[in-house]
């Protein structure tokens, strides 16, 4: 009884311990065992660089070989040539069946699968550089500037492709939300609200000038100064009030400092991977079906080797600007095969700078091979190139003299640079003008996702689109009469609608 | 009996009662707690109006207004008193001719062609964009009608005469006449196309005695150049000006001349050419001798149609030139 009698004691001296041991806040938000949560993942340098290769597999985006499931698998950059090439005058889909065959026709809705993946693939990469941001303390101090910079980087160029996509230029509408710290699900003001387009554009300049001043030119296929330079030059002249001088200047450091230079084979900027030329790619393993890409296969039609029928198949006014103006980068652009093969003009030609490896176009025109597997392609996605950065030079240039032409020397050498590569006499009067520009871009470029945004930052895309899409325009095959000024803008995909519960607003016209 | 229709009398009366009953409280009761609203989301995406315009490269006085607002379903333009909404239709097999109306409002999505008739002015243009519960926004905006018409400045093919006139300024068939141009000749103006004086005589097309005889028509050279320039419309008048220079020997009997002639439309054939209606002449006869030239300006209004043609001959016993002909808009 004696024991008993003491128990009350022993149970009250536990009940003590219990209570002062009890930190409140840990006892109701434990951080799990079994799972791993952001708090705890990161806590070491290697944590911390894993999260950053973690944000370079958000850019990857997924094969479409890997799942067939249509919807929300962030296929990111592998989608972006229907959002960009496929709404430009250069490409369309070989048939009209499923949604992909929207774009080049200009009837894409709220509810396409391709632009809301595309559109979710980014802010992954968003959350995703957001989350190492917050987390990067973890890592040795003299990474941590270059870990951020990074980051910022990849966020940059994310809401960059955002903003020209979805963003409008009407403030009351507003361009995209601007999302830069890592947010709960209930933040839903934060998550939902479309900032203004200069805002957004104040975001990208902020970081990638912190990128330029802190990465250096170790990597091509992670970020780099000279890829932010580059990034940052475009970005100046796609603003709503473009800093041509800013961009100028960027263009005159790149081509000074001579790290990058173009390629003496237009092929060889394609098929020999990480060359002199490329100055920010994103890597594929051939053969490797999680880390490769499937749009190689989807741009082939005549022995066709994709999912679908053919896509990013070259519009006859694109081959008649090659036939003018391409050089010996036309062979390397695009092919024909069959009966198109003998035109002088292919009605349907398909693009080979990204032919799978193993593949086979010139041997016999009526039957081409693609190799083993040309689903797994490894083909790298180039997002910027010296010849873009040349060619940015003379745009730049011409902004800055705010003349319709120019006939500045620096300006002149950058561009007869890339007409000399490609086989093409110096410029013949001298004196550059915007669409002599506009066109040499768009051989040079072509199926490089640049068209679109080309034709936007020039202001002629209304212009050149409509007359693309009209019914007298005897150079191409197609007429697109839901055409209009307001399908420059895609529309805020349907499912960002719904989840924000109203409190986003749609494009106008959708 | 009595007594069973009474029973029956009853229930009849109970079961229209409950019927009654059933009738008046199953709508008002059933919902007593319940509001015809409960459930809905307020609208927090309201209309909002805005547009673009663009002028109509044929003219300026029609304007396209491409819709730019958001979360709206139905629209409402008021173009003005200035504004009429036209539209383009198929008359007589002419695809796209813009037919105007008198209404000055519309109710579609974009008004592709409105017409300000008063000409070069600001106009207040307004669109209500609405959506289904009629909640609706506004925007006025004033819309600048300019006028900046640049007409077609057309380039004379071989104009200086420098070299051969075929296939610059040849006709492609002369049914009774021949089709072959006039003379090259070395004998040509000292002033060059740009208006620099070289100081020595540059080459010049020449009209010789034998070919510039007008007894003897199947000799007869001319010379011919298809040209297109801006077309004069219902809305506007284009004037253009033809310059050349000419010299005629002086030994040329009185009367002798080299006629240039704007022609309306273009032709295959010279005998056409010489039936063609005329939009202007130019008749060159001073006798001021060989390398002595003279520079001659003659206006003429544009065509309809825009196609025009140059047609130059001679009427000389002894040899004359002409060189450095242009036709440019009147400045």
């Amino acid at each position: 009884m004696k024991y008993f009698h003491n128990l009350k004691y022993i149970f009250f001296a536990l009940s003590v311990a219990v209570f002062t041991s009890c930190d409140i806040d840990e006892f109701l938000n434990p951080v799990p065992d079994t799972a791993i949560s952001a708090d705890s993942y990161f806590q070491t340098d290697a944590d911390v660089l894993s999260g950053i290769i973690g944000i370079y597999d958000a850019l990857q985006g997924v094969n479409e070989n890997t799942e067939s499931n249509n919807s929300d698998f962030n296929r990111g950059v592998q989608f972006e040539y229907l959002l960009t090439e496929h709404r430009s005058d250069n490409t369309r889909s070989a048939t009209l069946e499923g949604s992909r065959a929207d774009f080049h026709r200009y009837v894409t809705d709220a509810n396409s699968i391709q632009s809301e993946d595309y559109y979710q693939s980014m802010y992954e990469i968003i959350f995703r550089a957001n989350s190492v941001i917050n987390y990067v303390a973890a890592a040795d101090a003299s990474n941590i500037a270059k870990y951020t910079a990074e980051a910022k980087f990849l966020r940059a160029y994310a809401y960059f492709n955002l903003v020209r996509l979805y963003g409008s230029d009407d403030d009351t509408i507003g361009s995209v939300p601007l999302v830069t710290s890592v947010v709960a699900s209930n933040e839903v003001e934060l998550l939902f609200t479309r900032a203004p387009k200069s805002k957004v554009y104040e975001q990208i300049v902020e970081d990638l000038q912190e990128a330029v001043s802190t990465l250096d030119n170790s990597y091509k296929a992670r970020a780099s100064r000279g890829a932010a330079q580059g990034l940052l030059a475009k970005v100046y002249l796609s603003q709503p009030s473009p800093n041509a001088s800013g961009a100028k200047s960027l263009c005159e450091a790149i081509i000074a400092e001579a790290t990058f230079s173009l390629e003496g084979n237009f092929s060889d900027v394609f098929y020999n991977e990480l060359n002199n030329e490329v100055m920010f790619v994103i890597r594929y393993d051939f053969g490797n079906e999680n880390e490769s890409q499937g749009f190689s296969s989807e741009f082939t039609s005549f022995n066709r080797q994709g999912r679908q029928d053919g896509l990013n198949i070259v519009n006859p006014n694109l081959i008649a600007a090659f036939v003018a103006n391409g050089g010996n980068r036309t062979a390397v652009s695009y092919t024909a095969f069959g009966d198109d093969a003998d035109l002088p003009v292919p009605q349907a030609a398909e693009v080979a700078k990204f032919l799978p490896d193993g593949s086979d176009v010139t041997t016999d025109s009526s039957l081409p091979t693609y190799g083993t597997l040309p689903r797994d392609a490894g083909n790298d996605w180039i997002v910027l190139r010296y010849a873009d950065v040349l060619l940015m030079h003379v745009e730049a240039t011409l902004g800055v003299s705010g003349a319709t032409s120019t006939s500045d020397s620096n300006a002149l050498s950058s561009f007869n640079a890339v007409r000399n590569r490609a086989g093409l006499a110096n410029d013949a009067d001298g004196s550059i003008t915007q669409e002599e520009l506009l066109l040499e871009r768009r051989v040079e470029l072509a199926f490089e996702n640049q068209r679109f945004f080309d034709l936007l930052r020039f202001g002629v895309a209304d212009t050149v689109l409509q007359n693309h899409s009209a019914e007298d325009n005897d150079e191409d095959i197609s007429v697109y009469p839901s055409y209009n000024a307001r399908k420059l803008l895609l529309p805020i995909p349907s499912r960002e609608i719904n989840l924000s519960k109203g409190l986003l607003n749609q494009n106008p016209g959708y | 009996m009595k007594q069973k229709l009474n029973t029956f009398k009853n229930i009849t009366t109970i079961v229209l009662s409950v019927f009654a009953l059933i009738f008046v409280v199953s709508c008002e009761e059933a919902f007593e707690f319940d509001l015809p609203e409960t459930g809905s989301i307020a609208d927090a995406t309201l209309p909002s109006a805005n547009f673009s315009t663009a002028p109509n490269p044929e003219n300026f006085k029609i304007i396209k207004f491409t819709n730019a607002s958001s979360e709206a379903t139905n629209y409402v333009w008021d173009f003005g008193e200035n504004g009429v909404v036209c539209d383009t239709t198929t008359v007589n097999g002419v695809h796209g001719v813009i037919v105007c109306g008198d209404e000055s409002t519309s109710t579609e999505i974009d008004v592709s062609f409105v017409k300000f008739n008063a000409g070069e002015g600001d106009y207040q243009v307004t669109l209500t964009a609405l959506d289904a519960n009629n909640a609706s926004g506004v925007q006025t905006q004033t819309v600048e009608v300019r006028d900046v018409f640049v007409p077609i400045n057309p380039i004379v093919i071989n104009g200086n005469m420098e070299v051969g006139f075929t296939p610059s300024w040849n006709i492609e068939a002369f049914t009774d006449g021949t089709k072959t141009p006039p003379n090259t000749s070395s004998d040509g103006s000292p002033i060059d196309y740009d208006e620099v004086d070289t100081g020595s005589k540059t080459k010049g097309m020449k009209f010789a005695a034998s070919t510039s005889n007008p007894a003897n028509a199947g000799s007869r050279r001319y010379a011919y150049q298809a040209l297109t320039v801006s077309p004069t419309t219902v809305d506007r008048t284009v004037k253009y000006i033809v310059e050349y220079q000419y010299a005629i020997k002086v030994a040329a009997s009185a009367g002798s001349n080299i006629t240039v002639q704007i022609l309306d439309g273009h032709f295959n054939d010279g005998k056409d050419a010489l039936a063609a209606s005329v939009l202007t002449t130019s008749v060159a006869s001073e006798l001021l001798g060989k390398g002595v030239f003279t520079t001659v300006k003659k206006e003429f209004t544009s065509n309809a149609s825009g196609l025009i043609s140059i047609w130059i001959f001679g009427d000389t016993d002894q040899d004359a030139y002409i060189d450095n002909v242009k036709v440019y808009p009147k400045p």
